[in-house]
């Protein structure tokens, strides 16, 4: 596994088991892959298994396009939950 | 067939027809039903929502039902387009109040049907079958006084004290008055047939109704188990979507199944054992329900697509809210519109709220899902799936599917734009 992946382990392993049949993920860049329902799922993971709400503004196909968008998309909610 | 001048006609003897029997049997308000078709007949709309139960336990149903063993359906199951997997519901999770058990039913219709009409017989509903009415006949106070009858090649006037149609979507007295206006936006076409070895779900799900997406605009498909050994599946889309791809039915059957993997695993070693049969399930509604002298119930009134199995419970709330009001009509000898209009106050609040509820779901279908798995909504969503649209002053989680829709809409790059249809909101 790459070390650049920063996402946590839980969200990895969880990202991983709902792409299959693809391949796990190893590159940060490489496209997440994420249909509508998917993402609705990955979601509902954040929230109560991560305890990381993602709000409706914040569904940008941007967001979820790369493990790094997802990575950065993360870190910014806990910086700022961090300042709150 | 005499028909006293102080009674209740009933043209139609299906669920609501029947049900309306039922309640007005009970209160000793003398009615005849009269059925053009000879009962048992095939019709589809074989699922139902919780909220039935509660008609069915006033009108002493339930017996019946348990007696003849129809499935008892304890959920719903839903089946995302191209990916494999489900979302699902369980009744237990939302208790209702006045319903004593944590599940509805699925029906044969052409049994269910014929027993809901013996059994308002037995209340002492008067049945007639086979006998065609042509039209509600109007007195010179342009009250509802009776109606037409074409038996054998004659016409019968029957006089009646008021009038009920319960025609279903032959909407006899909604094309009489010219009320009738077809939905602009939903014009749905289903193409389905009874079929044995489908392969049931999870052990859960394996009694729930399974509706599966398919990767066409506002296309699903049914599956709702019938006996131990017969399912009942149902392709819909729009139309045009049937008309443009000229296909024989089984081949458009054929191709949509194959489009969802999970129904196309369901159907693997599926054998079809009654004919396909086309249904156009265009949406519409009468501008009136209710008028001097007679009200429209069920079908007959308002006709929603059909996708949450609404059709039942609306027809057997219309029986009971229409019931109530011929009740008091009859206490007080007063058939006006004015007497009878808060029935169709109550159905059309609730009817309205079933419309906006499936707008709302085929305007943006990765909605449902999220708001089925949101802490926060579910409960909410479960109770209107449930059935529970009647006497409900405001409905919140409407609200917020509108606004949820309105953040997708406005966001720029949000990554559900694209699954956006092109229906308006308002």
């Amino acid at each position: 596994m790459s070390a650049t992946l920063s996402l946590p382990p839980k969200l990895l392993e969880y990202l991983n088991e709902s792409r299959q049949p693809l391949p796990p993920i190893t590159d940060p860049d490489q496209p997440l892959q994420i249909d509508s329902l998917g993402l609705i799922r990955l979601i509902s993971f954040l929230e109560t298994e991560l305890g990381i709400r993602v709000e409706d503004e914040e569904l940008l196909a941007d967001n979820f396009a790369t493990a790094r968008a997802l990575g950065e998309l993360l870190a910014s909610k806990s910086a700022g939950a961090a300042n709150e | 067939m005499n028909s006293d001048s102080n009674e209740v006609v009933i043209i139609g003897g299906g669920p609501a027809g029947s049900a309306l029997g039922c309640y007005l049997s009970k209160a000793g308000i003398k009615n005849t039903i009269f059925e053009a078709a000879n009962h048992p007949r095939p019709h589809v709309g074989e699922s139902m929502v919780m909220s039935s139960v509660r008609v069915f336990d006033e009108i002493d149903f339930l017996p019946v039902l348990e007696r003849e063993g129809f499935p008892k359906k304890y959920g719903a199951s839903w089946h995302p387009p191209v990916t494999k997997g489900e979302a699902d519901i369980s009744f237990d999770e939302f208790p209702q109040e006045g319903v004593n058990q944590d599940y509805t039913y699925h029906v044969d219709r052409q049994r269910f049907d014929l027993l809901l009409l013996k059994h308002a017989e037995s209340l002492g509903t008067r049945v007639y079958q086979g006998v065609q009415a042509s039209e509600v006949l109007f007195d010179e106070n342009k009250y509802a006084r009776g109606i037409r009858l074409r038996i054998a090649e004659q016409e019968v006037e029957v006089p009646a004290r008021m009038v009920v149609d319960a025609t279903g979507r032959q909407t006899l007295l909604g094309k009489q008055l010219r009320v009738k206006k077809n939905d602009p936006i939903f014009d749905q076409f289903a193409v389905h047939a009874w079929f044995k070895n489908v392969e049931k779900a999870k052990e859960k799900s394996s009694n729930y109704i399974h509706i599966y997406f398919l990767p066409v605009e506002r296309g699903w498909a049914w599956q709702i188990p019938i006996t131990e050994e017969i399912t009942s599946m149902g392709i819909v889309a729009e139309k045009k979507v049937f008309k443009e791809g000229r296909m024989a039915p089984g081949d458009y059957f054929e191709k949509y199944v194959a489009s969802n993997p999970d129904l196309a695993h369901a159907m693997r070693h599926a054998k079809r054992v009654n004919d396909f049969k086309l249904e156009g399930d265009y949406s519409y509604k009468m501008d009136t329900f209710a008028g001097n002298g007679f009200v429209l119930i069920g079908d007959a009134a308002r006709f929603v697509d059909p996708i949450f199995s609404s059709g039942v419970s609306v027809a057997l709330y219309s029986a009971k809210y229409s019931s109530e009001r011929i009740k008091y009509a009859f206490e007080h000898n007063d058939f006006s519109e004015a007497v009878l209009k808060p029935y169709e106050k109550k159905l059309r609040a609730g009817t309205e709220i079933w419309y906006e509820f499936i707008t709302l779901y085929y305007k943006l279908l990765p909605l449902f899902t999220k708001f089925i798995e949101s802490k926060q909504h579910r409960v909410e969503v479960l109770r209107l799936l449930q059935g529970e649209v009647f006497d409900r002053s405001e409905v919140p989680v409407l609200d917020a599917m509108r606004k949820f829709i309105r953040t997708v809409e406005e966001t720029p790059g949000h990554a559900l734009a694209p699954m956006l249809s092109n229906i308006p909101i308002g």
